[in-house]
């Protein structure tokens, strides 16, 4: 009965992410759509264009499609994204599938990496200030996430850079690779060394929002009936911290680090820009500049993709972890 | 200075900066673009505090121009998203269910995509530019606040006091300008204002990626995406100050919105500080509360006891806890201090007047009395578990030897259990069996647990249970087992039989008395005179603190009593016939129960 409900629920959920993605791309495909930006004359200059003969201007037309309708260009993309085919991206001349794949290598994981150390230290944090709320250590660590969710990431990359790049000289100031080496000269310490700054800032700014919401959870637990009764009970200090509040706080600060992948994904795009890492995130930023629009809905997907994922793996996680969920009701 | 001064102080000065940033960001708009390579690069200075650039255009001016765009745009945008929120959020809650529904997928649509994602995408889709980065961030900010007022309609729509309101024929207008107005109001200006230091940081996010004005432009972003190319010329001031003046700026914007939270939604900052308050200090290391003022005197001030054992001072020979004129208040403003046992005495306005009490080996001492009469207080008391902010006066024995709460503390679960009132006292996701062990998965705990289960009736698979899967009745009785298990000499049950239906009442203080009879001192709170009735020994009348009446459990059951007020107490029980107390008794009347 329980398995025949968890499925239930799982495929409600997967047919709610699916609408999801249909929606964003659609919304996706109709704002760039909507864009006035000539992919034309911001890819190829106005210049140029000028001295294009009307014959190879219309070749041009064809090869960034501006000359069908947008609807019917959906529809081409729709279809072809089902099978899998999701297009050619204009800017880097090779299909959109093959760039998503090479850039999600070099980004995910950074990103990984930086999602669980975060969920990690800042469970840690939150953990440490709320079972001292008011203490020292609580006060410097609130503001320290005060601090951090109050500064814009990029900013808080390019201290990163000022300081261990350029004062320091510990890393190099930028992309994932060292500059004028051939891509299959690269070592794994030399992409280890361009990872690191975008790891640390990423961790460093992803710990606020976990840590706050730990805090808050442990507080809320240790003044719970429950952590009294287990006081009255001669439980304290660890044994009431790992007996009762340690289970209470850590499955809602799971699957909020999971919820917030797509901030992760946000400050990604940013970090990368700053440390000019080839990845998924510059990868956007420049299909936007350029007008690459199969790029942009490709990542754009994609990146919904991971999100309602990272949701529904929430939302799973919730179900199989807690028993309230997993068994669910009273025995009588 | 309490909370609200500061929130004031807070928001003016939010407010303050806001204009200095739009006087100055504007005067200096002719500044900011002027080249001067006369003065190129200069480090930090009197005449330029933020120095120069490449061009000798001066940082500060740059600085302020480029932060009056973040605050435009913010502004504009946090206006445009409460509107936004506003409308959805409305529409959402009274637009029937398949708008609901649509709404629904939009919002979880937008917070579904990365931020900076959407913005990127509505950004383009707008043609770029300083006015297609602005109506991007303006676009995205109203899913958060949307889910609020949409929850807080629903909420109020089914609440009791509008549907009274609405059947009492008031108009439709005037329930929204009472009731709804007043409760979506301040949540859509602390949106606002919460929307304000995000929307400053998406803008300056939109132009650090080069979605906004072209380069060259004094918005923040431009001007820090700039400074990287110079970064490592040592120009080093070209991204520290506007990255500085621009956290400053936002993270007064965050100060501002909590402080307006502070000011218009007190209830809910009540709340979350109240949760701060409530935890006894030291309790994540120590575990136990400090004991500030919960020493117990040797020599007591107070001597005005009516209390009928007045004459006593030494314990009761054979008592293994005794209280002797043990006296409790508290100070007014203190908060409650709760504990799970307990009906929490200090916020009823319990208090203790001189009371003595014995607990004896192998007997149940039942304390009765009107709610707010100091029963529960005098439960906390005995087991040490009293609020941090309780001035306790009098002396607690512990076999005939004089002891302090902090003492009676360190005796938790092992010498004295406690069967708290509230179920919630259970850890909900933890297996029943390791709840009666505390963890301890060694076979003899294991079996004593079963053992201790076994005396109440239960299962012992339900060791593999979670709490949440017994019924009321059942975790009771599970509450009783792990008293048992504790294998306490003392006995504290305060109220352990609410709601549960007679028969199962009866059931459980069947059990008491068997643990009375292997040698339990046990000290039974209740508010329903059968129980006291059936079981007891000794009989404890309270009332306003003090212990009005007491006698023998055989003199209660044979209505050997003449004490008015327990007469009284007893005929307005419910199963004597309810009757309504004389005026001179009537404070048990006003209690809800008995």
């Amino acid at each position: 009965m329980s398995l025949k409900r968890f499925g239930v629920f799982t495929a409600k959920k997967l047919i709610r992410a699916a609408i999801l993605v249909v929606v964003v791309s659609t919304a996706a495909f109709a704002l760039s759509a909507l864009s006035p930006v000539d992919p034309l004359s911001a890819n190829v200059g106005a210049n140029a264009l000028g001295s294009m003969s009307a014959e190879q201007i219309e070749k041009l037309e064809s090869y960034w499609g501006t000359d069908t309708p947008a609807l019917e260009r959906y529809l081409n993309w729709a279809g072809d994204f089902i099978k899998g085919d999701m297009g050619t991206s204009l800017l880097y001349r090779m299909p959109v599938s093959e760039i998503i794949g090479e850039k999600l290598a070099a980004s995910l994981p950074v990103m990984i990496t930086a999602w669980v150390l975060s969920g990690i230290l800042g469970f840690a944090i939150g953990a440490f200030s709320g079972s001292r709320p008011g203490s020292l250590g609580d006060k410097i660590a609130r503001t320290y996430c005060v601090v951090i969710s109050g500064t814009p990431s990029f900013w808080i990359a390019i201290l990163a850079v000022m300081i261990f790049s350029i004062w320091l000289g510990i890393f190099p100031v930028s992309m994932s690779v060292p500059a004028g080496v051939l891509s299959d000269m690269v070592t794994f310490s030399d992409r280890l060394k361009h990872a690191v700054l975008p790891v640390m800032v990423l961790t460093l700014t992803g710990v606020a929002q976990v840590a706050m919401h730990t805090r808050e959870k442990v507080i809320e637990t240790y003044s719970s009936d429950m952590a009294r009764y287990a006081l009255m009970r001669g439980e304290s200090g660890r044994k009431l911290f790992f007996g009762h509040v340690l289970r209470h706080a850590l499955l809602p600060a799971v699957t909020l680090h999971m919820a917030s992948l797509g901030e992760l994904i946000g400050g990604t795009v940013l970090v990368e820009q700053v440390f000019s890492y080839p990845g998924l995130g510059q990868a956007a930023v420049n299909a936007g500049v350029g007008g690459d629009l199969p790029l942009l809905l490709g990542i754009t997907v994609v990146t919904a993709l991971m999100v309602f994922g990272a949701n529904l793996a929430a939302d799973i996680i919730y179900r199989v972890v807690d028993p309230r969920m997993r068994r669910g009701g009273s025995l009588i | 200075m309490t909370r609200t001064k500061r929130a004031e102080l807070l928001v003016s000065a939010t407010l303050a900066a806001i204009v200095i940033v739009l006087v100055f960001g504007t005067l200096s708009g002719e500044e900011a673009v002027v080249t001067d390579f006369g003065a190129k690069n200069l480090a930090p200075s009197v005449e330029h505090i933020f120095g120069t650039d490449w061009l000798g255009r001066d940082m500060l001016s740059r600085t302020l121009k480029g932060l009056s765009l973040s605050v435009v745009t913010g502004m504009a945008a946090s206006v445009v998203s409460a509107l936004m929120a506003l409308i959805i959020g409305v529409l959402g809650a009274s637009g029937g269910k398949r708008t609901d529904a649509a709404l629904g997928m939009l919002t979880d649509a937008c917070m579904g995509l990365p931020h900076i994602l959407l913005m990127l995408l509505i950004s383009l889709a707008l043609g770029g530019g300083t006015y297609g980065a602005a109506t991007a961030v303006a676009l995205t900010h109203w899913p958060g606040l949307s889910r609020v007022i949409r929850g807080e309609i629903l909420q109020l729509k089914e609440s009791p006091y509008i549907k009274i309101a609405s059947k009492l024929g008031s108009s439709p207008m005037n329930i929204f300008r009472n009731h709804y107005l007043v409760h979506l109001l301040p949540q859509l200006v602390t949106g606002t204002v919460l929307a304000f230091p995000h929307a400053v940081i998406h803008e300056s996010s939109l132009t650090f990626l080069g979605f906004g004005p072209g380069s060259g432009e004094p918005a923040i972003g431009v001007i820090l995406s700039e400074s990287m190319q110079y970064l490592m010329t040592g120009t080093w001031w070209l991204a520290l100050f506007p990255g500085v003046s621009l956290a400053a700026l936002t993270m007064l914007l965050f100060a501002a919105g909590n402080s307006a939270r502070v000011l218009l939604l007190p209830q809910e900052e009540a709340l979350a500080a109240g949760g701060n308050k409530r935890i006894p200090s030291g309790i994540g290391r120590s575990g136990l509360a400090k004991s500030s003022r919960t020493e117990v005197n040797r020599q007591s001030q107070i001597d005005d006891s009516t209390s009928s054992g007045n004459a006593e001072t030494k314990p009761a020979s054979g008592a293994v806890l005794s209280v002797r004129n043990l006296t409790v208040s508290f100070p007014k403003e203190d908060e409650a201090g709760t504990s799970p046992g307990f009906v929490n005495g200090e916020a009823s306005g319990e208090t203790l007047k001189g009371v003595d009490a014995d607990l004896r080996r192998g007997k149940i001492t039942a304390v009765i009395g009107a709610s707010g009469s100091g029963k529960s207080l005098l439960g906390e008391a005995m087991t040490g578990w009293i609020s941090e902010t309780a001035q306790v006066s009098g002396k607690i024995c512990l076999n005939g030897e004089e002891t302090t709460a902090d003492r009676l503390r360190a005796l938790s679960g092992k010498r004295i259990s406690v069967i708290p009132q509230r179920l919630s006292g259970l850890d909900p996701i933890k297996k029943i069996g390791k709840q009666i062990t505390r963890g301890d998965g060694s076979k003899k705990a294991l079996e004593r647990a079963k053992a201790a289960l076994a005396k109440v009736n239960l299962d012992e698979k339900l060791m593999e249970r979670y709490p949440f899967e017994l019924s009321g009745g059942m975790a009771r009785r599970l509450l009783i087992a792990m008293a048992i298990f504790d294998g306490a000499e003392i006995i504290i049950a305060d109220e352990p039989s609410p709601g549960i239906g007679k028969e199962e009442t009866d059931r459980i203080l069947t059990y008491f008395r068997a643990l009375a009879d292997d040698g339990a001192a046990m000290l039974l709170i209740t508010h329903e005179l059968s129980a006291a009735e059936k079981y007891a020994d000794e009989i404890l009348v309270m009332r306003s603190g003090k212990i009005t009446d007491r006698l023998s459990g055989d003199d209660f059951r044979a209505g050997r009593f003449d004490n008015p007020y327990t007469r009284a107490l007893y005929a307005a029980a419910p199963e004597n016939g309810f009757k309504m107390p004389e005026p001179e008794f009537a404070d048990f009347a006003r209690g809800e129960v008995l």
